[in-house]
């Protein structure tokens, strides 16, 4: 569905191909000026030294040691620790060089010299990931030679990743830095054809038994992504070889013996297919976070054809359907006709957003002009062909969204919407938009946990029937009308005498 | 005591640097605006750090974060790019800054974008008073940071000494080290009242901008870190309101034992002692009449007594906590880590704990890297360990029940009820939060899980699973 842009002081209508391609380049600074300049808390993000150590800390046998002030590390420990680590990571050791002023005027290549032989020597770790923060990467450490120097004195192998904060690309961590994990791959002297790599795993343990083994020796409580699409692929009769990010670095190197890749994540995931396609000539299935009965038949029926197993797709779509069907049905029958605002862009959103459409829904994302920061990821679902109305806000902050407005300028009244956030934290007014007379489905990436079913965000035919009980479930607790929810009366009217006034 | 040296050759504790010292330092202050020009992995998490423990405290500072990217760090002139910033964010201002402060992150500070300029051009442009401060990441620490601030301050608006001298300000608030810092500074405030200490101000909870001048009129300075701060101790000097040298030798008042002695010593220096007594009796007796006779509280406190403990926290915060542990739950804190910017810091902590030697077996730790303080977990054998967010992970990777109790409010203090953990008071809250880990301590929920009821029908698919697994092994 296509709606004329219509400017407005605040929001700014159009599709998602629209927004996509009229969007400027991320790193065209003069450009985003313009917008994103007045907020606060959200008003920054991350620079390209915590992208890279995000990425880096999937690794659960590695050091990462930083040549940097302690603040680098701690910017990062302030933030992740409690947010990334809750899914099941373990802790990240990071050692770092701390820099001082003496270092920035006189140079620390002898130091980072000598921390690399003391973290080999106390921690004897199977690699060091070696990190520089943006005051050696001005003060031009001589990184290479010092690394060259430490190498023949460690046991450890040692990578170094230039990762000095402001280098970074606004869309780097997912074309630049991502793609470095296809430096631990090596070619293989065979191709499986019936194993398969999961690609765009996040932060979300695997701990689906192969091989008869535990990967981490227990389970876990919350079902992932990435978990629920090795079900389905050993539902079609064929094996999870490695889950990338996610495995350890001895394990990667063999990801080329596979003879497919699949994608959860697509901002994860289509990098590390596409480069691994260059590079391994691994192909890949181009359908990422399949989500929902026809996205999910899709997908299964792309592997079937990939891997010689269409009659054993029909069988596995024909069985998970029929296991869910109910769910789906009731859900729809709910549902169908009316609008699901998501906040966010990118693959999650996108995601469910397809799924809303095949529930009949009128799907709008409540995104930013930042839509090229994942350029690889839109440009991947906009070539699935899937579209929508997309919404652009003044700013680029995921908070501080009037979604009441928002609601009147679409023409929307409260029963006609679902409310989906993804990024924390959600809209609440009492009184006006809030969980009590908006249906609002806890889709929180961070937060959103439910028991027997996918909980970080949704993927298959579990995925979307786990999705479906919590959107009845949100469509029923927002019949109330009344006794708003404390989250909405801490930014609205606060007691109901008031909201009757 | 057994004191364990970190490693000269590297370093990995939690310890975040100047610009997110001086933004919540600065966050203290009502009326005060802060300008983050830097790369935005640094000014994210000052961001961060001013949105949570300082808006409990009462205040939610405006800040602007320029986002320096590469072509701007490598070109330099930022300066305009600055002010224009500046410019569009006053003019969607709801209400005018007072102060105005702008800092540097360590790209910034080094190609010397020009922040002096900027402030003055600023304060000239507005009439606001502009405040430049230099805070590349290798610069110092968050104290360090926060001295930087006070400085500012003084030598902004209290040029030279005041005519009159009373009372005490209370520096360092956010530097209690303590998650609970917002509730514990105003329990803090309340006792000294009490005890009719006069407090002429906290630097800086709260404080309105227009009231900064009133700084110099302290008798004393009592930092509430025993972090040494040589600029700010020669400023206060020579504006004839020292740093209180005896506050560096007293512990937080954790606990009842600590509160005695703090409380007391100020008193008996500034206020009333038995106005003091008189107020710890009448905070021992709302204790009493919560835990006394109560039988969870019984439970609780004979459940923690004798358990091995492992603290990790900032240097003054976690000394005072191993002594309150020790001295009022009867606990054995073996394993003490301390963390501190400067020297003066580890050893006056290291002095606080010296009354324990002899009493009790334990190690301490000097900034110790977090894989070194680990090893010692491992090596002690602790029931429990006490820290902060970011040593959570590591302890309960491990095994060992962890609670947060220092460190920072962000993301780490959940316990909403505003309440303190300093105090004779704060025992309630000291309580509860040691609880909850003891309690995990007792708690064999893995086994619970695992010898969970299964019916019959259920046992019998369990066997033959086990059986098909022992064939497919043999």
């Amino acid at each position: 569905m296509v709606t004329a842009a219509a400017k407005t002081p605040e929001f700014e209508v159009t599709t998602l191909r629209e927004a996509f391609y009229g969007s400027p380049d991320p790193n065209a600074r003069p450009a985003w000026r313009q917008y994103g300049v007045t907020q606060d808390a959200y008003s920054s993000v991350w620079c390209k030294f915590i992208w890279t150590y995000n990425a880096m800390q999937e690794l659960d046998d590695a050091v990462i040691l930083v040549h940097a002030p302690l603040n680098c590390t701690s910017c990062v420990r302030t933030f992740k620790t409690g947010l990334y680590h809750s899914w099941g990571n373990p802790f990240i050791h990071s050692p770092t060089t701390n820099m001082t002023k003496d270092h920035v005027i006189f140079g620390g290549n002898d130091e980072l010299l000598q921390a690399i032989v003391a973290v080999d020597r106390d921690y004897r770790p199977n690699l060091i990931v070696i990190l520089t923060g943006c005051a050696p990467g001005l003060t031009l450490d001589d990184m290479e030679r010092v690394v060259g120097q430490a190498q023949p004195l460690v046991k450890a192998r040692l990578w170094h990743i230039p990762s000095a904060g402001f280098e970074f690309k606004n869309n780097g961590f997912f074309e630049d830095v991502l793609p470095l994990w296809l430096d631990f791959m090596e070619p293989q002297p065979a191709v499986h054809k019936d194993w398969v790599n999961i690609l765009g795993n996040n932060r979300e343990p695997y701990c689906r038994a192969r091989d008869g083994q535990m990967p981490y020796g227990v389970d876990h409580d919350w079902i992932t992504d990435a978990e629920e699409m090795g079900r389905l692929v050993e539902l079609m009769g064929l094996r999870v070889h490695r889950v990338v990010p996610g495995d350890r670095v001895g394990d990667i190197k063999d990801a080329p013996a596979a003879g497919l890749n699949v994608v959860t994540c697509a901002s994860n995931g289509i990098p590390l297919a596409l480069g691994m396609e260059q590079r391994f000539q691994t192909p890949y299935i181009a359908f990422a976070q399949p989500l929902g009965p026809i996205s999910t038949a899709k997908w299964l029926r792309m592997v079937g054809e990939a891997t010689g197993r269409q009659e054993m797709a029909e069988r596995v779509i024909a069985q998970e359907y029929e296991a869910v069907r109910p769910i789906w049905e009731a859900c729809r029958e709910l549902v169908q006709g009316k609008t699901a605002i998501l906040m966010g862009w990118a693959n999650r959103p996108l995601s469910i957003g397809r799924m809303c459409q095949e529930l009949g829904m009128d799907v709008v994302h409540l995104g930013s002009r930042w839509l090229r920061f994942k350029s690889q990821d839109t440009q991947h679902w906009l070539s699935t062909g899937y579209d929508c109305k997309y919404v652009l806000r003044k700013t680029r902050d995921v908070a501080s969204v009037n979604m009441v407005g928002l609601m009147e300028q679409l023409g929307l009244k409260p029963q006609d919407v679902l409310y989906f956030y993804f990024d924390f934290p959600p809209y609440a007014r009492a009184g006006r938009f809030d969980a009590a007379n908006v249906a609002r489905v806890d889709t929180g990436v961070h937060q959103r946990r439910f028991r027997g079913w996918n909980s970080r965000g949704g993927l298959g035919y579990r995925g979307a029937a786990s999705l479906c009980i919590m959107m009845m479930e949100a469509v029923k607790a927002a019949r109330r009308q009344v006794a708003p929810t404390l989250h909405g009366r801490l930014y609205g009217k606060s007691l109901e005498y008031e909201m009757a006034q | 005591m057994k004191i364990t040296k970190p490693v000269a050759e590297y370093a990995d504790r939690y310890q975040v640097g100047p610009l997110v010292g001086v933004t919540k330092a600065v966050a203290g202050i009502k009326g005060a605006f802060a300008v983050l020009h830097g790369v935005d992995g640094c000014t994210f998490a000052a961001n961060q750090m001013r949105s949570a423990g300082p808006v409990v405290a009462g205040n939610y500072m405006p800040v602007a974060a320029t986002g320096a990217e590469r072509s701007e760090i490598i070109l330099g002139d930022n300066e305009e790019m600055v002010m224009n910033i500046v410019r569009s964010e006053l003019s969607e201002a709801r209400t005018k800054p007072q102060l105005i402060f702008v800092l540097t992150s360590c790209a910034t500070s080094i190609i010397h974008d020009d922040i002096v300029r900027i402030a003055d051009v600023m304060q000239e442009e507005t009439g606001i008073q502009s405040i430049p401060v230099d805070t590349g990441g290798f610069l110092g620490g968050y104290n360090w940071g926060a001295e930087q601030v006070w400085n500012a301050i003084l030598s902004r608006y209290v040029p030279q000494p005041a005519t009159e001298h009373k009372g005490l300000n209370l520096v360092g608030p956010h530097l209690l080290g303590s998650k609970n810092w917002p509730n514990d500074i105003r329990e803090i405030e309340r006792l000294l009242q009490a005890a009719e200490v006069p407090v002429n101000m906290t630097v800086f909870r709260n404080v309105p901008a227009d009231q900064l001048p009133n700084m110099g009129k302290a008798a004393y300075n009592y930092t509430l870190t025993q972090e040494e701060f040589p600029d700010f101790k020669s400023k206060c000097n020579e504006l004839g309101m020292p740093i209180w040298a005896k506050g560096q030798e007293l512990p937080l008042p954790l606990g009842v034992h600590n509160t005695e002695e703090w409380l007391m010593a100020i008193a008996r220096e500034f206020g009333n002692e038995e106005k003091a007594k008189a107020q710890m009796t009448q905070d021992m007796n709302l204790v009493k009449s919560i835990m006394r006779g109560n039988y969870n509280a019984s439970w609780a406190l004979g459940a923690m007594s004798s358990k091995h403990v492992a603290i990790y926290g900032y240097a003054t915060f976690a000394a005072s906590l191993a002594r309150c542990l020790f001295y009022d739950f009867n606990m054995r804190p073996v394993l003490i880590a301390l963390c501190g910017e400067t020297p003066e810091s580890l050893t006056r902590a290291e002095k606080l704990l010296e009354p324990m030697e002899g009493l009790l077996d334990f190690e301490v730790m000097e900034n110790p890297s977090f894989y070194a303080y680990g090893e010692k977990i491992k090596e002690h054998q602790p029931e429990l360990a006490v820290g902060m967010l970011q040593d959570r992970v590591l302890a309960e990777g491990l095994g060992v029940p962890h609670r947060s109790l220092g460190g920072f409010y962000f993301y780490n203090q959940f316990n909403f009820v505003p309440w303190p953990l300093m105090g004779i008071r704060g025992t309630l809250g000291l309580t509860s939060e040691l609880w909850e880990v003891t309690d995990r301590v007792m708690s064999a929920s893995e086994l619970w899980k695992s010898r969970a009821y299964r019916n019959r029908d259920v046992l019998a698919e369990v066997a033959a699973a086990a059986e098909k697994a022992a064939q497919q092994i043999a």
